[in-house]
């Protein structure tokens, strides 16, 4: 058998699988907001969307119905899931202490390359957020790299990928970025700095932890007004 | 149930005496349960290949069901598959381990948190006993043997951490504990030999005393201190590197 001349680089046999990687674009479109709570998601739209064929989007998809962030009922709708809002409530609190733990595992590690890192985010977040009629997404990828910066820099990776999944589940991001005044974002960048300059965990902690607190009071009392379901 | 007029063509239909019930089991996960037990029992070993027609011939089913739960344990981290390379039961991996368990602690503490000033004399009764059983296992296997327990041992120290998350009342909380479960039972069974046993009997003790005067904090504290025991003991030993 005639075999070719290698002109082709060798075959990467840890490739990333296209199921895991339509996983992962779907997911954070959720988190980020573009995919919105009760939105309908049809096979060709995604198929277009994401450039691949049916079958690893369904896969992709059957993930997503397992970890609950779409819903899913067979002839009739498959839909990113509402948010129900004692679930909110709950997911906030299991959302802030994996948030605890990585920031005890990252701050006081931090050295002086990484805080002139979160340095320039800090400057690029509070030009944004100053900015008279800044664009709602611009703003929304800002602000969320501020928490972000934690979550990269964190040895452990598998916490972060339960953390993120369960921020898209309850669209936390977004709902933040919405829920939050500029002007908050602008003192909270600068208290955030601050306490990793310091090297310290628990005040960075408690900048994140009254964020989140206001989000889920005023989220709930949004809610009371429009029924029970998001 | 009569069938609708219309479907009664040329195919003639049973007529049902009881409605299927609404969310049948659907073979791949019948597959899905035997194949993770064989891998929690210790009966496929870590590392061991799995080959396509090996499991047809075990479980008499065809090579779909099979897929699809495989794909699922893939997911759950205790087999690994390259694709056109091998599909294997995974290896127990020090650094994974220590990963999970981190989570674990987080969430357990919050259980904690939440449940153990409001622990009902019943419930205490019930963590009293999974306590002494632990202690039990513990006393009578000295380091050598602890790998004959290793399974029961696992499954009492999960039994009792997860008393608090089914009290604490939070599904979030719950669900994201049990999508975890598979694998930390795995990789903490496959593990528990390296720790003392002397060291897990002292620190369940001191928990379950604190759990006992319904002091959160100390609790919480004990947990801890747990976490950063086995940490120590698993990042220092040789057995896996």
């Amino acid at each position: 058998m005639p075999i070719p001349k290698q002109t082709l680089p060798p075959i990467d046999g840890n490739r990333k699988l296209l199921r895991d990687e339509a996983y992962e674009k779907i997911l954070n479109a959720i988190t980020d907001g573009k995919l919105s709570p009760g939105e309908k998601l049809h096979d060709e739209t995604l198929q277009e969307w994401l450039g691949i064929s049916r079958t690893p989007i369904r896969q992709a998809v059957a993930r997503l119905v397992d970890l609950g962030v779409i819903e899913m009922s067979p002839n009739r709708y498959t839909r990113v899931a509402l948010i129900d809002s004692k679930k909110f409530e709950e997911g906030v609190e299991v959302a802030l202490v994996l948030i605890k733990r990585t920031v005890i595992d990252v701050v006081p590690n931090l050295d002086q390359a990484d805080i002139e890192k979160y340095k320039k985010i800090v400057k690029k977040v509070k030009k944004i957020c100053s900015e008279e009629n800044a664009d709602d997404e611009e703003n929304l990828q800002a602000t969320r790299q501020l928490t972000e910066f934690f979550n990269e820099n964190s040895p452990n990776k598998r916490l972060v990928e339960v953390l993120n999944e369960i921020r898209a589940k309850f669209s936390i991001p977004k709902i933040i970025s919405s829920h939050i005044s500029n002007e908050y974002f602008l003192l909270a960048a600068d208290q955030l700095l601050a306490g990793c300059e310091n090297k310290n965990p628990q005040q960075v902690y408690e900048v994140i932890e009254k964020i989140y607190k206001t989000v889920v009071t005023q989220f709930l009392s949004s809610f009371d007004s429009h029924n029970k379901k998001f | 149930m009569r069938i609708h007029d219309y479907r009664r063509g040329n195919m003639p239909v049973p007529e049902l005496n009881q409605p299927l019930p609404a969310s049948r089991r659907l073979l791949r996960d019948d597959v899905y349960d035997r194949i993770l037990s064989a891998i929690l029992e210790g009966t496929l070993k870590p590392g061991e290949r799995l080959h396509d027609e090996e499991l047809q011939q075990w479980l008499g089913v065809s090579r779909t069901p099979i897929r699809q739960a495989l794909e699922r344990i893939v997911e759950i981290g205790l087999i690994e598959m390259s694709p056109n390379r091998y599909t294997r039961v995974s290896l127990p991996d020090l650094n994974k381990l220590i990963g999970i368990l981190e989570i674990n602690v987080a969430l357990w503490n919050l259980a904690l948190e939440k449940t153990v000033t409001k622990l009902t004399d019943g419930q205490i009764y019930e963590l009293n006993s999974y306590s002494k059983q632990i202690a039990e296992i513990c006393e009578k296997t000295n380091s050598a043997e602890i790998s004959d327990s290793a399974h029961k041992l696992t499954k009492l120290i999960l039994k009792y951490t997860n008393f608090f998350i089914d009290v604490a009342n939070n599904e979030v909380l719950d669900t994201t504990i049990k999508d975890m479960q598979p694998q930390l039972t795995y990789m903490l069974r496959a593990t528990i030999s390296i720790l003392d046993p002397e060291v897990i009997k002292e620190c369940f003790t001191s928990l379950n005393r604190d759990n006992q005067k319904r002091d959160a904090n100390k609790s919480k504290e004990h947990l801890e201190k747990l976490y950063q025991v086995i940490k120590f003991e698993l990042e220092n030993s040789t057995a896996f590197h």
